[in-house]
C-alpha cells in the first residue's frame, strides 16, 4: 500500500508540478506580450471595453485610433490589460472607456465569478497578478477542466499566434449585416442584464471599483479618459431600471470625467441587431462616422 | 454523482482511505462503510429513491432465507414468484407502466374506443433495472440452489448496492460478488494500478469518444430534416461508437473502481466491434446482461434445445424481452427484433458457436475476410441502433429512408474536425489490446518507466483538454 500510494504520489505530484510550470511559462509568454504590445506609431487613441465597443467603433475608418475591446470583458479585465499597454505606448494620449448602464448591474459579475468565468477569465488568467489568479481559479472550482483548457488554449494562441492578434486584445469585428432591433430579444436582454429571478438586481461593485482604478490610472499616466456610451434602441432605454441610471449618471457626475453620450440618439432598428443593445454594421458606420466628423473638428 | 465528475474524483479517494486505513482491520467495518458509500453515492441523485433500493434488497433478502428454509417445494415456489412478481412489478410500475397505458388508450383508439389512461407523473429510479437484476439472479439461485442465502444483510445489500455497478452494471451475480463480499480484502498493489489503469482508458473513451461523438450524432438527431443521406449514414456509424464508448467506458470505470477496493467484477465488453458475427457480437455487449438472460431467460424457456423452431422462437423472446428492458418504447423492441432477425440465419445453420477465438490472434491485421466480416456485422449493429437512438419510430424510419436516398451520394454535411484522428487511434489501440481486458491493460507495462508515465499523461492530458461538461451515461436511463 505504502509503495502504491508513494507512486500515485509522485505521478499526481509530477503531473501538477508540470502543470504548474506550464502555467507559469506560459504567464510569462503573455506577460510579456502584452508588455511589448505596440501600437502603430500614429495611434494616440485607444478604444477599451466589451462587446459595445468591439462591435460599434470601427477603427479603419479612424486614423489615429486603435479599437482592442473585447465582448464580455468587464471592467476588471480592462483595467489589468490597459496598465502594461499604456506603459509601453507613450503615445497614447486619450482613451475611450465604453461605459454604460449594463457595466454597472451584478450580471456582469457573472463575466468574473460566474459561469460565464470559465469561458471569459481564461482569456485573461495569464496576464492576471498572483493572488487574481488565485480568485479566478477558487471561483472557477466547478469547471476547472474546463476553465484550464481555455487557459491553456489562449495561452498557447499567444505562443503560436502571429503578434499582437492575442486572445486578451480584441478589435473592431461586425458581421451583423441585415439586423434589426426586435422588442422580444429587447426584453430577453434586459431580464438578463437587469433582472434575477424577477427582482431589479445589484450593483456591480466590483465593476465600480475598478472603473474608479482605470481614472486613477490614467489620472496618474496624464491619459485623458473619455467616456463613452454607445447607443441603445429607445425601447430598451425605457426599460432600464431607473436606479442603474441614477446611479450611472452619479458616477458621471462624482468622477467629472468627460463623456460621450450616444444613449438619447434616435437610431433606426436596422442600426442595432436583435437585442437592441449593440450595433449592427450600419448603426458603427454611423457612430464611427460621428467620432471622424468630430475628430476633424478638434 | 457521475463518475466523470469532480465530485467523484473527491468521493473515490476519501472512500478509499477509510477503507483502507480506517476500516482495514475489520471486514465487517469494511462492508459498512462500503454501503454508506453506496447510498450516499445513490442518494447523491435522489433521496428518496434510496427507499426503494432498500426496500427491494430487504424483499430479496427476506424471500431469498424463505425459499430456501421453506419446508416443500411448492412454498419455495411460492416465495420465489412473490419475489419475481413484487420486484418485476416495481420495474413496471416505475418503467412501463405509463407505455402500457399509452399502448393500450392507442390500441382501443383504433377501435373506436377513447380511453383516457391515467398516466403517473414520476421519474424513474435510476439504476432500478440493474439492482432488481441483481436481486432477481440472487434469489433464482438459491431456488435452483446454487447458492445459499447470505445470513448477513450488510453484505447482502453490499452485493445489490456496490456503489461502482449500482446504476448501471454490469449486472453482477450472487455467485460471483458475494463470497469476495464475505472474504476479507487484502490490498494488492498489481490489481489496484491495473484498476487506475481501466478507469482512465474508461475515462477516455467517455469524455474523448463518446461525448465527442455525441455533439454531432445529437445535432443531427435533433434536427434531422437538415441533413442529407450520407450525413445521416456518418451520424449512425458514430452513435454506434458513442455509445460503445459511453457503456464500454463506464463499465471500465466501474470495473476500475471496484479493483480499487479489492473487488472484480464481471467483464461487460469484450472488444465487440471485432464481432465477424453477430452471435459473436452478443458474446462480447453487455456480456453481464446478455449472460443474465441466458441462464435467467433462454435456458429455462428451453434454450438451444429442441428443434429449430423452438429455438427461433425463444431467441425472438429474448431479444425482444432484452430490447424491453432498456426501456419502455417501441423503438427498443424493435431494436431487439432486428437483432433476433440478425441471429436467425446462424440458428438456421448452426453456426452461432463460431468464432469463439479473437479476431485474427497472433497477428497484426485480420484477413479480407475477416475485415468484411467485422465490418458487415458492424454495419448491421449500426443500422439497429438506429432505433435505439430515435425517440420514436416515426424518427427511426424517417432517418433510415433519408440514409436510403440519393443523397446517401453527397459529401456529408458534418465538419468534424479531428475526431476522425481520436477515432482512427482508438481503434488502433482498441485493436491493439483485443486480447487483453481492455484497450491499454498491458499496453507499456514492459516500456521503462518515464516512456510508461508519458503515455499515461498523454492520455490524461487528452482528458483533460475535452474534459468540462459532465455528460449523462446513456445507461443511466434504463
Amino acid at each position: 500500500m505504502k509503495f502504491f500510494l508513494r507512486k500515485l504520489f509522485i505521478f499526481f505530484s509530477l503531473a501538477t508540478i508540470l502543470f504548474i510550470l506550464l502555467l507559469l511559462w506560459l504567464s510569462y509568454i503573455n506577460n510579456q506580450a502584452l508588455k511589448n504590445y505596440k501600437t502603430a506609431p500614429q495611434i494616440t487613441e485607444l478604444y477599451v471595453g466589451d462587446s459595445h465597443i468591439q462591435l460599434g467603433i470601427d477603427d479603419k475608418l479612424l486614423p489615429i485610433s486603435k479599437n482592442i475591446a473585447k465582448p464580455g470583458e468587464a471592467i476588471y479585465y480592462t483595467f489589468y490589460k490597459l496598465g502594461p499597454i499604456l506603459e509601453k505606448n507613450p503615445s497614447i494620449k486619450k482613451v475611450y472607456l465604453g461605459f454604460s448602464y449594463h457595466n454597472i448591474s451584478s450580471y456582469i459579475n457573472d463575466n468574473i465569478f460566474g459561469t460565464r468565468s470559465k469561458d471569459i477569465a481564461a482569456r485573461y488568467f495569464l496576464i492576471l497578478p498572483f493572488q487574481e489568479k488565485l480568485n479566478m481559479i477558487a471561483h472557477n472550482r466547478g469547471n476547472l477542466p474546463t476553465f484550464f483548457r481555455n487557459i491553456l488554449t489562449h495561452g498557447f494562441h499567444t505562443f503560436f499566434t502571429k503578434k499582437n492578434d492575442y486572445s486578451f486584445i480584441g478589435g473592431y469585428e461586425n458581421n451583423f449585416l441585415n439586423t434589426a432591433a426586435n422588442q422580444l430579444s429587447m426584453d430577453k436582454r434586459i431580464i438578463t442584464q437587469y433582472y434575477d429571478d424577477g427582482l431589479v438586481r445589484d450593483f456591480s461593485f466590483i465593476n465600480i471599483k475598478y472603473f474608479n482604478m482605470i481614472v486613477e490610472l490614467c489620472k496618474t499616466r496624464k491619459i485623458e479618459l473619455v467616456i463613452l456610451n454607445t447607443p441603445i434602441h429607445s425601447y430598451y432605454k425605457k426599460n432600464i431600471p431607473q436606479k442603474f441610471i441614477d446611479r450611472y449618471n452619479s458616477i458621471m457626475i462624482k468622477t467629472g470625467l468627460q463623456q460621450i453620450s450616444f444613449d438619447g440618439l434616435q437610431l433606426s432598428d436596422s442600426c442595432f441587431i436583435a437585442d437592441g443593445d449593440h450595433l449592427s454594421e450600419k448603426g458603427a458606420q454611423t457612430i464611427t462616422m460621428f467620432m471622424v466628423q468630430k475628430d476633424s473638428l478638434r | 454523482m457521475l463518475f466523470n465528475s469532480i465530485n467523484f474524483a473527491i468521493f473515490l479517494p476519501i472512500v478509499f482511505f477509510l477503507y483502507w486505513f480506517v476500516t482495514n482491520k475489520s471486514l465487517r467495518l469494511q462492508n459498512i462503510l462500503l454501503l454508506v458509500a453506496s447510498y450516499f453515492f445513490y442518494g447523491c441523485w435522489d433521496w428518496r429513491f434510496l427507499l426503494l433500493l432498500i426496500f427491494s434488497t430487504s424483499l430479496d433478502y427476506f424471500t431469498g432465507s424463505k425459499i430456501f428454509s421453506a419446508a416443500n417445494p411448492q412454498r419455495k415456489k411460492t416465495w420465489l414468484w412473490l419475489s419475481i412478481i413484487i420486484n418485476v412489478g416495481l420495474l413496471g410500475v416505475f418503467k412501463y407502466y405509463n407505455f402500457f397505458a399509452e399502448s393500450l388508450a392507442e390500441a382501443c383508439a383504433t377501435i373506436g374506443l377513447h380511453l383516457h389512461p391515467y398516466m403517473l407523473n414520476i421519474v424513474l429510479p435510476v439504476g432500478i433495472s440493474f439492482y432488481t437484476f441483481h436481486g432477481l439472479s440472487y434469489i433464482i439461485d438459491i431456488y435452483n440452489d446454487k447458492i445459499e442465502p447470505e445470513k448477513n444483510f450488510i453484505n447482502y445489500a453490499v452485493f445489490v448496492s456496490f456503489f461502482p455497478l449500482l446504476v448501471a452494471g454490469p449486472i453482477e451475480r450472487a455467485t460471483h460478488l458475494l463470497p469476495q463480499i464475505q472474504q476479507k480484502r487484502t490490498f494488492n498493489y498489481s490489481k489496484a494500478i491495473d484498476g487506475l489503469r481501466q478507469i482512465l482508458w474508461g475515462l477516455f473513451k467517455k469524455i474523448v469518444i463518446a461525448d465527442q461523438c455525441a455533439l454531432y450524432v445529437d445535432q443531427v438527431f435533433s434536427s434531422a430534416d437538415s441533413f442529407n443521406g450520407s450525413t445521416h449514414a456518418v451520424v449512425a456509424i458514430l452513435f454506434a461508437i458513442q455509445i460503445y464508448g459511453d457503456f464500454s467506458g463506464y463499465s471500465d470505470i466501474a470495473l476500475g473502481t471496484a479493483k480499487l477496493f479489492g473487488i472484480d467484477l464481471l467483464r461487460n465488453f469484450a472488444f465487440p466491434y471485432f464481432s465477424r458475427s453477430i452471435p459473436e457480437f452478443w458474446r462480447r455487449w453487455h456480456i453481464s446482461l446478455s449472460t443474465w438472460f441466458r441462464d435467467y431467460l433462454y435456458i429455462p424457456m428451453g434454450g438451444s434445445k429442441g428443434n429449430k423452431w423452438h429455438r427461433i422462437k425463444n431467441i425472438f423472446i429474448l431479444f425482444v424481452v432484452s430490447g424491453f428492458w432498456h426501456g419502455a418504447n417501441w423503438t427498443f423492441i424493435i431494436w431487439g427484433l432486428l437483432h433476433a432477425f440478425y441471429m436467425l440465419p446462424s440458428i438456421l445453420f448452426n453456426t452461432n458457436r463460431k468464432n469463439l477465438d479473437i479476431v485474427a490472434q497472433g497477428k497484426v491485421l485480420p484477413s479480407l475476410r475477416e475485415l468484411l466480416s467485422i465490418l458487415s456485422t458492424f454495419a448491421l449493429v449500426a443500422f439497429a441502433l438506429i432505433f435505439f437512438r430515435s425517440d420514436n419510430l416515426a424518427q427511426a424510419i424517417k432517418f433510415i429512408a433519408t440514409i436510403f436516398s440519393t443523397s446517401l451520394f453527397t459529401m456529408p454535411a458534418l465538419s468534424t474536425g479531428i475526431l476522425p484522428v481520436l477515432l482512427a487511434a482508438f481503434f488502433v489501440v482498441e485493436w491493439l489490446g483485443r486480447n487483453q481486458q481492455y484497450g491499454i491493460a498491458e499496453l507499456g507495462l514492459k516500456w521503462p518507466v518515464p516512456l510508461r508515465w508519458a503515455t499515461y499523461y498523454t492520455i490524461s492530458i487528452i482528458i483533460f483538454y475535452y474534459a468540462g461538461t459532465e455528460k449523462q451515461f446513456i445507461y443511466f436511463q434504463f
